[in-house]
């Protein structure tokens, strides 16, 4: 199996970095994304296996993002690990997300976590 | 006028004189019955005689025609006196009518009236002439017509006359044939003299004169020798004829001489035939009569003949008849029969009988006193009532004899005094006997009993026994007092208003005025349903109180017999008397309900155990009016007691109240009214409560409430007021309607209350609240926010914390190793913070919900033990979380909720436990439940803090300085959310021996969800 591939969509770039580092250093592969506009225009061209999808973003909002994933055939196998602040958005998304984080995260839970949802399987 | 001297003249002169000397001395005896008519012809006579005389003298022609006239006054009515004279001289009680005297009268007064008118006519006398014979001339005439029928007439006269005479004889009684002859001799001498004087006899003279003459002589020998005028000639003769006694004379041989027409009716013969007859032949058909009287010269003596209704009585009476030498000649028997009389004797024995028997039989009695007051008579019933059987034997005895006494004295005074003053003595009411229990009572009447002189020579008295009518009387005039004693102990009583007074005064007042000796009044305890005394008479006679005695009213009791008797009173005769449940004596009892006009409210009882007293014939029925009169009054004051305790209540209300009748006008108002309105009681009355209006309360808030109370509804709601002074109140009021029995509404009550402070404290506090509110939301906003915008840079620092801490890009000193842990540390705590401020913000607002749902309870107990396991590892304590096998794998609750409890206990549990372990078990106590026990081995607490543990923003050590991390909120948003879940949460805890936390969540099993 490829080193899977985990799509970090996260405004802030500190928290950005440290999703990425602490993925890469449990052995993901890892790309990280700012914006929401560019999320959607990368996973036209990727499917990652997991996106850590954070709801606050520009231009494209998280839950427009996950509903997309969701309502694409080609990236219905994404998990989808929303990580927030907002407790409440969140919970209305819970259905849709294959595991939601609030923030702050740890690393040490984040890995995992993300360990769990790639190899358990945990499908929604 | 010439006369000449003729010896005629001298015996008509002496006729004349004669007869007027006849005249005069008839007149003096004029007062029988005939005498009249004979003075009147003796006066004709006389006038006849004399005019004749008279004539004879006359001289001539003028003279004699004169005289010849005026002795017609004589001619023409010396008939008609004789003719009346006769009729009532002979007729018995009868005179002649003056009618008839008249008629008879006409003839003669024409015949006078044609006499001294011959001249014209000639009807008396035709030819008048002188007719001289040897001496005399005489007057000579030829009759006219008239004297013939003038003479006819008193010859009719004249024969009447006689006829009357002579039938007058035939009845005559012997002595008296002699006057009847000289009557004879008195009628015929005219006779005889007018014949003569027709036939032409007479020597010139007329001899009817002195026939006229003759007669009057001879009537004047009747009255000299026979008492004509003076004793009635027929009286003696009428009298036997007449007498109703039957009359025989007998001779000397005992033949029947003489027997007048009522003996012959009575022996039915006529005397022709007895006459002549031994009596012992007349007498056969009364042999007894013969056998009784033969032989007896003078008796007088009762016989009787036949019997039954033709019984006659006769009273026969013999009597010898003696010849002028006193030799008995014969004997007179007279018979009267007397049978009449017999009767009414016989008549008047039966009334006498019949008298005594009515007088016997009378039930008063009568009784008749001598003048010394000593019994004369008496009937049956006075007898009676001096206790003998005989009246006779009364006789003579006096009141001493029968009476005690003083009462003996009293009736003796009473009847000496009705003897000496003559006056009656009515109708007194006297009391007799000796029996002073059973006294008899008389009404007495006595009256004076007077002889023929009006000497009062007794009494009669009637005395009527009116003891019935006494005793009647005494018992009206008893029943009337003890009604009257009824009224004025009911409105004696009517004016107690203290209940106990009440009770007392009513068996003080029954013993007073209505003569009840023991009387006890026992009352219902309706609520208890027991019987409780109040006031009784104890044995001694004095009123002693029983309150003290209560006892339950079983189904069974006794007092039920009372309190359900018809009529509502029961009477016992000879029945046992009680005091206390023992028996004191015997005697009459009655019980009586105190009656209200509904119920029972008790009832009384009385007796006559002290004075023995008989029972009234009305006791029962006047003490049941008693208990109907006291129940109504207990009824009442109670009813008064009660309006008294609750006017006192509406009089010290807190609350405004008032009373107004339906047109709104004030009736009434409280003091609290006066308190906050200004308005005293007076100045409101009779004012509409509009008085208070402010003209704040919109007009429909009054609207509606008219509307409401007057379709009979409460209303409620507030006004805002003016009070007297122009201050504006807010008031709450109740208005309700009251209503009569009828149903109808009589007036509105009003309890209002001032709520101008409340009102402001309210707005205060309303206002108060709409800041809080404000506040909270913004709060909770801003903890949103904030919590938000923490947890990125939070992210941040634990993120690089890690790095650094995992030694992940390069290795650290022990310091430096430290010091990251300390960073992790806060931030863990900061994060922490963070949550738990949002919660409890979302918290007060109520903005948490339990959203349920199936969750898979140990995949989250997997999670939450990777979680929480490096915080207890990090403190060295044994931590362990572990589910129960009994419990499914699929739960059905709000997974984030239960998560947060499960985190927030155990994480306590870790901070406050130094060393040790942390034990978390999920549970089944039971099949309805589940649960969750966090076991640390803590420092413990204290029962006080245990109170306090689950508020929020509260530590147990409750200082500045605090020996713990910690927010004080964890423990309250675990209350809370279990709580929210219907569940409950419990703490075990002592000090230095750790703490056990227990949540108890209601269990729904898939399997019931999925049904």
């Amino acid at each position: 199996m490829a080193t899977p591939l985990v799509l970090i969509v996260e405004d802030d770039a500190k928290l950005s970095e440290i999703f990425s580092l602490t993925l890469q250093a449990a052995g993901y592969q890892t790309e990280r994304v700012m914006d929401g506009a560019v999320a959607l225009t990368r996973l036209a061209e990727i499917v990652p296996d997991l996106v850590v999808l954070d709801l606050h973003l520009p231009n494209v909002a998280g839950p427009d993002i996950l509903q997309h994933i969701r309502a694409d055939a080609r990236l219905a196998k994404i998990r989808v690990l929303l990580v927030t602040a907002d407790e409440r958005l969140a919970e209305t998304l819970d259905d849709h997300a294959s595991l939601t984080l609030l923030k702050p995260i740890s690393p040490e839970q984040l890995s995992a976590l993300a360990a769990r949802l790639l190899t358990e399987g945990v499908q929604r | 006028m010439e006369f000449q001297f003729s010896p005629y003249m001298l015996p008509l002169i002496g006729a004349a004189i004669l007869s007027g000397w006849i005249a005069v001395y008839v007149w003096a005896r004029r007062s029988t019955r005939s005498a009249p008519a004979l003075v009147l012809l003796a006066l004709a006579i006389m006038i006849w005689s004399a005019g004749y005389a008279l004539e004879i003298a006359g001289a001539n022609l003028t003279t004699k025609l004169f005289w010849g006239k005026f002795q017609y006054i004589g001619i023409a009515t010396a008939p008609l006196f004789w003719f009346i004279f006769a009729y009532n001289h002979t007729s018995r009680n009868r005179r002649m009518s003056h009618v008839s005297m008249l008629l008879a009268a006409v003839v003669p007064a024409i015949t006078l009236v044609l006499v001294f008118t011959t001249e014209f006519h000639g009807l008396v006398w035709q030819e008048i002439g002188l007719k001289t014979t040897d001496t005399v001339a005489v007057l000579h005439v030829t009759h006219g017509l008239w004297f013939w029928i003038h003479s006819l007439y008193s010859y009719v006269l004249l024969l009447g006359g006689k006829y009357f005479i002579a039938r007058s004889i035939e009845h005559m009684w012997r002595p008296y044939r002699g006057q009847a002859i000289a009557l004879l001799v008195a009628v015929a001498a005219p006779w005889i003299g007018n014949v003569i004087y027709l036939a032409g006899l007479s020597p010139a003279l007329d001899p009817t004169p002195f026939a006229f003459t003759i007669s009057v002589i001879a009537l004047t020998w009747g009255i000299f020798g026979f008492q004509l005028i003076d004793l009635t000639p027929v009286a003696r003769g009428m009298v036997v004829e007449e007498m109703k006694e039957g009359m025989l004379v007998l001779d000397r041989q005992g033949r029947i001489a003489d027997m007048n027409p009522a003996a012959e009716r009575l022996l039915a013969l006529t005397a022709a035939q007895a006459i002549g007859q031994p009596i012992t032949e007349v007498l056969r058909a009364w042999p007894q009569v013969l056998d009784r009287f033969s032989g007896i010269l003078e008796t007088v003596d009762e016989i009787t003949v036949g019997s039954g209704d033709a019984q006659r009585w006769y009273e026969v009476r013999i009597s010898p008849l003696k010849d002028r030498r006193q030799r008995v000649a014969g004997r007179v028997i007279t018979v009267r029969n007397i049978t009449e009389r017999k009767q009414v004797e016989e008549r008047l024995l039966q009334e006498r009988n019949l008298l005594r028997t009515v007088i016997d039989n009378v039930p008063d009695q009568i009784f008749v006193r001598d003048r010394d007051s000593r019994f004369i008579l008496s009937n049956l019933s006075d007898a009676r009532a001096m206790g003998v059987a005989d009246p006779e034997t009364l006789t003579g005895k006096t009141d001493y004899d029968f009476y005690p006494p003083d009462q003996a004295a009293q009736f003796q005074a009473d009847n000496l005094a009705v003897i000496q003053s003559g006056q009656p003595l009515i109708n007194r009411e006297e009391r007799v006997g000796a029996d002073d229990h059973d006294p008899r009572w008389v009404l007495t009447t006595k009256v004076p009993l007077r002889d023929r002189q009006g000497d009062t020579i007794g009494l009669v008295g009637i005395a009527r026994d009116v003891t019935e009518r006494k005793q009647t009387e005494e018992f009206r005039q008893s029943f009337l007092n003890d009604i009257k004693a009824l009224q004025q102990l009911h409105l004696t009583l009517s004016e107690i208003d203290d209940l106990e007074t009440l009770y007392i005064k009513m068996i003080d007042l029954s013993q007073q005025r209505l003569g009840l000796d023991r009387v006890a009044l026992f009352l219902l305890d309706r609520t208890t349903n027991e019987l409780q005394g109040t006031y009784g008479v104890a044995p001694d006679g004095q009123v002693r109180d029983e309150r003290y005695y209560r006892e339950p009213i079983t189904p069974d009791h006794w007092t039920l017999d009372i309190l359900n008797a018809p009529d509502h009173v029961l009477l016992w005769e000879n029945a046992p008397l009680y005091d206390n449940a023992a028996v004191v004596g015997t005697g009459w009892k009655v019980a009586a309900t105190l009656w209200n006009g509904h119920a029972a409210v008790g009832y009384l009882v009385c007796d006559n155990f002290l004075t023995h007293k008989p029972a009234r014939p009305y006791e029962a029925e006047l003490i049941s009016l008693l208990g109907s009169t006291f129940g109504h009054l207990v009824e009442s004051k109670r009813a008064d007691e009660q309006i008294r305790q609750l006017s006192r209540a509406v009089e010290a209300s807190p609350t405004s109240i008032v009373i107004t009748d339906t047109r709104g006008s004030i009736q009434y108002v409280n003091p609290k009214f006066t308190e906050v309105t200004g308005y005293t009681f007076q100045e409101a009355l009779g004012k509409n409560p509009n008085i208070l209006k402010s003209g704040l309360t919109p007009r429909e808030i009054h609207q509606h409430m008219w509307e409401m109370i007057q379709a009979g509804l409460e209303w409620h709601g507030e006004f805002c007021n003016r009070k007297k002074n122009g201050e504006i109140y807010w008031e709450w009021a109740s208005i309700s309607p009251i209503t009569d029995a009828a149903g109808h509404i009589t007036h509105y009550v009003a309890v209002k209350e001032d709520i101008t402070e409340r009102k402001r404290a309210q707005e205060e506090l309303a206002l108060a609240r709409d800041q809080a509110l404000a506040a909270s939301r913004y709060k909770t906003e801003l903890m949103a926010k904030v919590s938000h915008e923490l947890r990125t840079p939070l992210g941040a620092i634990m993120g690089y914390a890690e790095f650094l801490h995992k030694e992940m890009f390069a290795p650290l000193t022990a310091q430096q190793k430290h010091f990251t842990g300390e960073i992790l540390d806060s931030t863990s705590y900061l994060n922490g913070l963070v949550n738990d401020l949002l919660d409890e913000a979302q918290m007060e607002r109520g903005k948490i919900q339990i959203q349920p749902a199936l969750f898979d309870l140990r995949q989250m107990v997997g999670q939450l033990t990777v979680a929480l396991k490096p915080a207890a590892q990090a403190k060295g304590l044994e931590f362990s979380l572990s589910v129960t096998p009994e419990l499914p794998i699929n739960l059905f609750g709000d997974q984030k909720r239960i998560r947060q409890i499960l985190t927030n206990l155990i994480s306590n549990a870790i901070k406050f436990t130094a060393a040790g372990s942390v034990t978390a078990h999920i549970q089944r106590p039971d099949p309805r439940h589940w649960s969750i026990q966090v076991t640390d081995t803590g420092p413990g607490m204290s029962p006080e803090v245990q109170a306090r543990i689950f508020e929020a923003f509260w530590q147990a050590d409750g200082s500045p300085t605090r020996q713990h991390k910690g927010y004080g909120l964890g423990l309250s948003i675990v209350k809370q959310l279990t709580d929210l879940m219907g569940g409950e949460i419990s703490v075990q805890s002592e000090v230095d021996r750790g703490s056990t936390f227990r949540v108890v969540l209601p269990l729904t099993e898939l399997a019931e969800k999925q049904e």
